[in-house]
């Protein structure tokens, strides 16, 4: 309990932070700018960005890197909170280092597969250089699985790669590499809470973790169905080993006879509040459920684990729906579709 | 203490005396312009329009201004009796005049002032190539090698190990982002190396054609240059400056004109136009109506007509407080929280009596009190005159109340002998010694006057023909009872044992009064409509939903009652906490020197002065406002604005 109190600067900190991330009104303001270079001015001149982009150059910037300066700024905001008092000697609070790993080695597998190394290294975050310990670079150069599995040895992920399932010409399976990676990550992030933190701590931020593991089960389970026709087996094998909701109602989600059927299920969980018809896709609903569970987990709870962690997330978010943005006001899209896009 | 009479004054006028009627209105300071017409015209009737012409002298206005700011001239308010211009193109032409003559110089230190910043902005692309001790044009006439300058991501730099394509990166110089430098490739790879560093977010730098040489230089050949041209635009500079001196006069008047001009022609957007008449309609001072009757008198075609202020329904009257000498100063506070209804009731009065004893009460001490009175004057006098006359009362009050209280500047004993020798025993009242009176006292006095904003309410609700306002609300007959019923019931009993609740004094003003609000609503309509409504709108609504909603307003209202007295303890703490904080300064003067004593009771007097006395001024208007104010007021009135023409040098 005392450690609690003690990191509550932290909490604050990242309160402080929070309330001066880019509001519904900024994100418009946005939309109606008429090129990228009037956005990043836009963005250079808010108080939030205006520290990442302050050497930059609005008119000659490329998109790729903005996106990369804020991801970069996002790392470093999170670096400088926890090493603020000094958590970053728990295991718990290495855990965005390693999302991002498991992210870069599930793209790693798929340039792999199809020879797209070039543009695995072109899209590689230069901000995991700082934080991981892998040599993605080496990886990189590998032309097959089981070289990259050499190149990982001595790593935490060379058990997982050493147990995917290949092909004769050393290709991986995507979907299994991908469920192998992530059930890794979700299952070391768990341990490392049960290490890091004790009683109604502990409790709390596994149940941010597993609400979080239910969307992405959910949002896979719905892909399954309605664009592959899989069956409720395969649905639960393809399935994250890990749920805040019980058995029995994830189960009912995976048995729906179709897609409508599965929505139907969803909506009836706590994740499915949020979800309309006007809605596109099922990620919209869901993605807006996660990130108003994230908020009110911000402005209602004390521990900095629980808050650092729902605040990662909506940052995540906020960059997500940049990316957008940006994208939309590039490619000329309607305001009005860019403004349904995003996830606020 | 009441609200000025206002008059409605219509005006008409030939369409060429437009200009000159609009002059007088802004010389009369005194008339506050309405639009002439409110609702839109009927189509295809010819009728009364809005006069919706395009500002001519904005672009003059721009202009000079432009000029003004190019020649560093500060613009100043000026007499304008010796300008001759009129006209928007009178203007026009004086500024194609000033810039013709200025424009050799001013082209001459724009073009110096362009090619110091295209030299200093290469400067600081090539500060980064320092490394670099090849000749520029070398490099790039190379027949088969391609070469590209720029600056790459810190963050892609790492990434180049990557590739064991035939190319090499130069870098030079590295900052906080960027790593500038160049790359190096044979001409037939170009398209893929180009490929692999515009993908590593690569940007590239075109060095102008007029750097040439090696860095070093193209350096001492740019800041020659730059030298060179600083000399250009000083020169030019020297001979604006002459040209300034010369015609600081003319453009000073001019610019005061002009902005005049502007701001008359701006209230043409409420002039009312049908064929050549113009019509203006807008609301004076009753006392000023012949002043202003007169000012029209030289103006020949143009008509006044005199009206009471509810003439025209379409514009409301605007408010003026009229205050004593005594309360004016507090109808700052009043127009801080919004002014009365012209036909409303002006609370400044109220304000003024309560706010006045409240401060006196809670922050009482002779000497304290007397250095807020001298603070007040000096303020009032020279920085804020409300403010200051707001302190004088308050210091007043507080010397009063100081004085009851026996305290001079902390010290408690010091008035004891005066009172012994006058044979007042029953004063001082020393604040530790009668805790519970004082805060008994504090809580009957914010009973006694949330009694009296309630009255205040029953009063304007009758005035303005509201029945449910002022018999069935809470703030009405029905809440007055209510409350004094159960205060005085409780009092009764409690305090002097003596048993009023009897069952028809609990029946007669409890129950029914509680009825009475609870039902304000149907028994308001049953009153003015002679038939029983749930809702005063006409919107349907439940029986249900009726009972659910009144209740819980029932509960906000008794909770009201309970916790707006209750707030009157903090007045009752306050003085107590006065007493408490003197204490501390006195402990303190007697735990220093003899020589220390002095300097001690100076800061601790000063600091709660300033702590108390801010909190003690804050909290007051927090009960004025909220407690009182939420009672019986509605600060909806619209505040008086006489046109006028004002000076400024800031511009849409």
């Amino acid at each position: 309990m005392l450690d609690s109190f003690s990191t509550n600067a932290t909490v604050a900190k990242i309160r402080s932070i929070y309330g001066s991330m880019l509001t519904r009104d900024d994100f418009r303001e946005m939309i109606s700018k008429r090129n990228v270079a009037e956005i990043v001015d836009f963005l250079s001149s808010t108080k939030r960005f205006a520290e990442p982009l302050k050497d930059i150059d609005p008119n000659t910037i490329h998109r790729g890197f903005l996106e990369s300066r804020l991801m970069r700024f996002s790392i470093d905001t999170y670096l400088r909170l926890t090493s603020f008092q000094g958590l970053e000697d728990k295991p718990f609070y290495n855990y965005l280092i390693k999302k991002i790993e498991c992210r870069q080695l599930i793209s790693l597998v798929n340039a792999v597969n199809n020879g797209l190394n070039d543009s695995f290294v072109t899209s590689l975050p230069s901000y995991v250089f700082k934080g991981s310990k892998l040599d993605l670079i080496a990886c990189a150069r590998c032309r097959s699985i089981p070289e990259v599995t050499n190149v990982l040895k001595g790593t935490a992920y060379y058990k997982v790669f050493k147990s995917f399932e290949l092909d004769e010409n050393g290709r991986a399976d995507l979907t299994d590499a991908e469920l192998k990676l992530r059930t890794k990550y979700f299952s070391d992030l768990l341990a490392s809470i049960k290490e890091s933190f004790f009683g109604s701590e502990r409790e709390e931020i596994t149940e941010v973790v597993r609400r979080e593991v239910d969307i992405i089960n959910m949002i896979n389970a719905y892909r399954m169905k309605a664009y592959f026709g899989y069956s409720p087996e395969e649905i639960k094998k393809s399935s994250l080993p890990f749920s805040q909701l019980s058995k029995r109602a994830m189960d009912h989600v995976y048995e729906s006879e179709d897609a409508p059927a599965m929505l139907t299920s969803i909506r009836k969980t706590v994740y499915g509040k949020e979800m309309t018809d006007e809605q596109d896709s099922i990620e919209s609903g869901m993605s807006l459920r996660a990130l108003r569970y994230m908020r009110h987990t911000i402005a209602r709870s004390t521990s900095t684990p629980v808050v650092l962690y729902a605040f990662m997330y909506i940052c995540e978010t906020e960059l997500k729906n940049i990316v957008r943005v940006v994208e939309g006001v590039r490619y000329d899209v309607d305001s009005a579709l860019i403004e349904k896009m995003l996830i606020i | 203490m009441a609200i000025v009479k206002m008059e409605l004054v219509s005006l008409t006028a030939e369409s060429s005396m437009l200009e000159a009627v609009l002059e007088k209105c802004c010389e009369s300071g005194c008339f506050q312009m309405e639009n002439a017409i409110t609702a839109l015209p009927v189509s295809g009737k010819r009728s009364l329009q809005l006069l919706n012409d395009k500002n001519p002298y904005e672009v003059p206005l721009k202009g000079l201004a432009s000029i003004a700011t190019e020649l560093d001239i500060t613009l100043r308010e000026t007499n304008t009796q010796a300008c001759k211009l009129e006209t928007d193109e009178d203007f026009n032409r004086f500024n194609d005049s000033l810039e013709n003559s200025l424009r050799a110089a001013a082209v001459r230190k724009q073009e110096a002032l362009r090619i110091i910043s295209e030299r200093k902005g290469a400067v600081k692309q090539i500060e980064h190539l320092q490394g670099l001790n090849e000749q520029f044009d070398r490099i790039f006439s190379c027949k088969h090698v391609h070469v590209r300058v720029g600056k790459l991501p810190l963050e892609s730099r790492a990434k180049l190990e990557y590739y064991d394509k035939n190319f090499f990166f130069v870098p030079f110089d590295t900052d906080r982002s960027y790593c500038w430098g160049m790359y190096f490739c044979p001409k037939e790879s170009k398209d893929i190396v180009d490929d692999i560093f515009t993908s590593l977010f690569f940007e590239v730098i075109r060095i102008p054609d007029f750097v040439t040489g090696n860095t070093a230089e193209a350096f001492e050949r740019l800041e020659a240059e730059i030298k060179e041209q600083e000399k250009v635009a000083r020169d030019a500079e020297t001979e604006l400056r002459c040209f300034a001196d010369v015609h600081d006069g003319d453009i000073q008047r001019a610019y005061s004109k002009l902005v005049h001009k502007r701001d008359i022609f701006n209230l043409r957007k409420k002039v009312g136009v049908l064929r050549d008449k113009v019509f203006i309609k807008g609301f004076i001072p009753l006392k000023e109506k012949d002043r202003f009757a007169k000012l029209f008198e030289d103006l020949p075609g143009a008509e006044l007509t005199f009206m009471p202020p509810d003439a025209d329904s379409s514009c409301k009257p605007p408010t003026v407080l009229k205050n004593s000498w005594f309360t004016r100063p507090y109808s700052m506070l009043v127009e801080m929280y919004g002014l009365p209804d012209y036909t409303g009731y002006n609370p400044t009065a109220f304000v003024a009596i309560t706010y006045t004893l409240l401060f006196g009460v809670m922050f009482g001490d002779l000497g304290q009190g007397f250095i807020i009175f001298l603070l007040g004057l000096l303020i009032g006098t020279k920085v804020h005159k409300q403010f200051g006359g707001m302190m004088t009362r308050c210091g007043v009050s507080s010397m009063i109340f100081g004085t009851i209280y026996g305290s001079v500047f902390g010290m408690e004993e010091l008035l004891d002998p005066v009172f012994e020798g006058i044979g007042i025993d029953f004063l001082p009242l020393h604040p530790f010694k009668n805790t519970t009176f004082i805060l008994l006292t504090a809580v009957a006095m914010g009973a006694a006057l949330i009694i009296i904003s309630m009255i205040l309410n029953i009063i304007i609700g009758f005035k303005e023909h509201d029945i449910e306002r002022a018999v069935f609300s809470n703030n009405g007959i029905a809440g007055l009872i209510f409350y004094s019923s159960i205060g005085g019931g409780l009092v009764a009993t409690i305090m002097f044992d003596v048993k009023v609740m009897s069952a028809p004094f609990v029946l007669f003003l409890i129950v029914i009064p509680a009825i009475c609000i609870f039902c304000r609503v149907p028994f308001a309509a049953a009153v003015k409509y002679k038939e029983l409504r749930l809702s005063e709108d006409g919107e349907k609504m439940t029986v249900g939903n009726f009972i659910v909603e009144n209740f819980f307003e029932m509960f906000e209202y008794a909770l009201s009652y309970v916790s707006n007295t209750m707030s009157f303890l903090r007045v009752g703490g306050f003085v107590l906490s006065h007493a408490g904080m003197m204490l501390v300064v006195t402990s303190l003067m007697g735990m220093v020197g003899s020589g220390a004593k002095l300097p001690v009771m100076i800061i601790g007097n000063a600091f709660v002065m300033i702590m108390e006395g801010m909190i003690v001024a804050i909290q007051i208007i927090r009960l004025e406002f909220y407690e009182i104010f939420s009672r019986f007021y509605s600060g909806d009135g619209k505040p008086f604005e006489p046109v006028k023409a004002e000076f400024t040098t800031e511009l849409d």
